[in-house]
């Protein structure tokens, strides 16, 4: 079926990769958050779209190693990882008051949010492009 | 291609584009219907999510309205049936409609789109519609047709909608959704109330109404591989004409209860699939007479009609990529029954199996094989049957040209409530069929063609056995249809973009041979203008028999007030001018007499809608 759909759809399939672009989002935020142009992440528990399309980010297996460590859940999170910045991947993981933001699908549409005074505590300055996803 | 992948992956990951254009991007190209449709499977049309919003689609018919050759038509007792063949009761049989994975139906008329064909759209995240004799993969028993429905889920509307409108015939709908997840576990709920007022129609001295109040609650809640539904229906009504043919009812009405409970499991890396469902309805008619009216058959005063049906779906597909071939393979089985509360109780189980090879012949040409056979087993002494499809389709395709030709030949066994409304013997239906798609895509433009041929035999139709009694018997007419479809989109940009559409329908009468002819024509223009979404669509459907062209023009603007605050106004035939349909009432100085009333009536709606 995979083959089916690259023959039929090849051009569009090209475009249409929703993981491409959900982890283009994600290096976006990410070089925001780190000022890094190569940041490198902590997947915890796997984030399906930055796995397959990594783009600028490098995938650590340590969280000792990362400079942000990016949640698919808020369960069994390692010690060593809340340490470093946590960044969510629904809105839920917003209840860990260490995560800074989460980037999530909520009513129909993906949605970005941080919190000013999470970030604050983390001395982290967005540029003003953010500024509609911020809150206080 | 190596080199354009290249850039179009750099371009992917380029930081220049704003996160705000960015995420209106992934948006976009997250539309569930990407995942699942499947272009192979038949001559698909797609109504994304955004579609839907922007159409601001209340029902399901808003979309059937334009239908490509067969327009949204009801029946005499005010039901879809879309292929309507007045006075047969229901013709629209081979349409199969699924919610997600689970086929609705009903045990009688086989189909759930007698039930199913105007539902509203409020708790559906997209439509696909396969024309042309589909896929093999999507059911137990053959189709012409298959609206598959999917529900919004958890996945992408975490939250709440409530939504309200109102029209100027007084109709009213409520409804809410809300949906959640946690790290292993998902649900969706929704519940609707819908008043749905229409006119009231003088004739032969009686007021014939459609009007039906409507509650419903789908539910679902998902793990990663599991997931089960449960949908309940209940609705009563007016039953406009009723089902006897030669008196027209002082009050018909009905009134329905319907409960589907579902599962759905993936196992082997999803190439394993287990569906169960259970479908239960009752349904009472309720007519009566006016014995002393001169118009009407002066012996009956009243008919009564009580339905209790039950049926029971598994279906076991396992799917395997070897090499160029993709293999799915796949047996079914259903138990279906209903009980009249008279000598005509009835059952059926139907064993279905079928195998469909996709064989890749190259990365521009696919081929694709299916055969399917079933055997139904009837009780009280109703004749078995077995009936044999089968499907070769050839599908060829490169960066602008699609090419689609599928050839069908299929057996479609006649269904209860014809069955068992005769004292002939029914013969299967057979379609052969040969039908060709061709488009051609640039960066915005798609411009598409269809052309479609079939031969027809044992057709149904109402003979009279008396003087006051039709029956169904098969016709023994071979018949032939000959349709064509001409289609352009132009998209101006992400936002806007404006629909062509033409078809021409021939099929020959399988009464006495004479060709029904007719034409439909859609314009429809989708912009996004600021704050505001703006739907105008004209249908024309011409050269219908004994009817007016219809000119159905409707015009709709949402704005959006804030993200989670919509404000939607729409009206529906604005000019009174829609396709019209009519239906026999014969009557002893009259026996051509119909009544011919709009399709879908004139009416202006308000509606508000906040996410939370």
């Amino acid at each position: 079926m995979i083959k089916l759909l690259l023959v039929l759809f090849l051009v569009t399939s090209i475009y249409a990769s929703d993981s491409k672009k959900a982890s283009g989002i994600f290096n976006l935020i990410v070089k925001e958050i780190t000022k890094k142009e190569n940041s490198s992440v902590y997947l915890h528990k796997g984030i399906e779209s930055i796995e397959k399309y990594p783009g600028n980010l490098k995938i650590v297996t340590e969280c000792k190693d990362a400079d942000i460590i990016i949640l698919s859940t808020t369960r069994d999170i390692p010690k060593e990882c809340n340490k470093k910045l946590l960044f969510g991947s629904r809105y839920s993981h917003l209840k860990n008051p260490n995560v800074i933001g989460a980037f999530f699908w909520q009513k129909g549409r993906p949605n970005i949010l941080f919190y000013q005074k999470r970030l604050n505590t983390h001395h982290i300055k967005l540029d003003s492009s953010f500024n509609r996803y911020i809150e206080e | 291609m190596k080199a354009l992948l290249l850039i179009l992956i750099c371009i992917s990951f380029s930081y220049s584009e704003g996160i705000d254009s960015l995420l209106t991007d992934y948006e976009k190209e997250s539309e569930l219907s990407n995942k699942t449709k499947d272009e192979s499977a038949g001559n698909l049309i797609v109504y994304t999510r955004d579609d839907l919003e922007r159409m601001q689609v209340e029902t399901l018919k808003d979309i059937l309205k334009s239908f490509r050759f067969f327009p949204y038509a009801e029946n005499r007792t005010s039901h879809p049936d879309i292929l309507s063949q007045d006075p047969l009761s229901y013709a629209s049989k081979s349409v199969r409609i699924y919610l997600n994975e689970t086929e609705l139906i009903t045990s009688i008329t086989g189909s759930g789109f007698f039930l199913f064909g105007d539902m509203e759209m409020d708790f559906i995240d997209h439509v696909e519609i396969y024309e042309g004799f589909p896929s093999f993969d999507f059911g137990v028993e053959p189709a012409t047709t298959v609206i598959r429905l999917y529900s919004k889920t958890a996945e992408h509307d975490e939250g709440g909608r409530v939504k309200v409108t109102i029209d100027n015939k007084g109709a009213n709908k409520q409804n809410v959704y809300y949906a959640d997840k946690t790290d292993d576990i998902s649900y969706f709920m929704y519940a609707n109330h819908t008043g749905k007022k229409q006119d009231t129609y003088e004739h032969h001295g009686e007021t014939l109404g459609r009007d039906k109040e409507t509650n419903r609650f789908y539910g679902s809640l998902s793990t990663q591989n599991h997931n089960v539904e449960l949908h309940a229906m209940k609705q009563n009504g007016d039953a406009l004409l009723g089902s006897f043919i030669l008196s027209t009812p002082k009050n018909s009405n009905f009134d329905m209860s319907y409960l589907n409970l579902s599962t759905n499991s993936k196992f082997l890396n999803d190439s394993l699939t287990l569906n169960l469902s259970y479908n239960y309805a009752d349904t009472t008619y309720n007519y009566d007479y006016n014995t002393s009216n001169p118009e009407n058959y002066p012996f009956i005063s009243s008919l009564d009609y009580i339905f209790t049906e039950e049926s029971f779906t598994s279906s076991l597909k396992k799917e395997w990529e070897l090499d160029s071939h993709t293999i799915t393979v796949g047996a079914q089985y259903r138990y279906k029954d209903f009980d009249s509360g008279s000598a005509k109780d009835y059952n059926e189980a139907i064993y279905s199996a079928f195998i469909e090879d996709l064989i890749a012949l190259n990365n521009k040409n696919v081929l694709t094989l299916s055969v399917m056979k079933q055997l139904y087993k009837r009780s009280n002494n109703y004749k078995d049957e077995d009936a044999l499809q089968l499907r070769l389709g050839y599908i060829y395709s490169d960066k602008e040209w699609v090419s689609k030709t599928f050839l069908s030949s299929q057996e479609f066994i006649p269904g209860p409530y014809l069955v068992l409304d005769t004292s002939s013997e029914l013969k299967p239906e057979t379609y052969k069929s040969i039908i060709q798609e061709t488009s051609y895509q640039t960066e915005k433009t798609i411009s598409k063609i269809i052309l479609a041929y079939g031969l027809y035999e044992n057709m149904p139709i109402m003979v009279p056995i008396n003087p006051v009694q039709l029956e169904p018997q098969s016709s023994s007419r071979e018949v032939k249809s000959l349709n064509a479809a001409l289609e352009f989109t132009l998209h101006f940009n992400t936002k806007d973009k404006l629909e062509l559409q033409a078809n021409y329908f021939n099929l020959e009468s399988p009464y006495n041979g004479e060709e029904i002819i007719h034409y439909n024509y859609l314009l429809r223009m989708l912009n996004t203008i600021s704050k505001f979404d703006i739907y105008n669509e004209l249908v024309i459907n011409d050269g219908f028999t004994n009817l007016d062209t219809g000119y159905n023009y409707s015009l709709g603007v949402k704005y959006e007030v804030n993200k989670d605050f919509h404000i939607n106004l729409k009206g529906d035939n604005i000019f009174d001018s829609g396709l019209e349909w009519d239906y026999k009432t014969p009557t002893m100085t009259n026996p051509q007499d119909t009544l011919v009333i709009p399709v879908i009536e004139q009416r202006f709606m308000l509606g508000m809608e906040y996410l939370f």
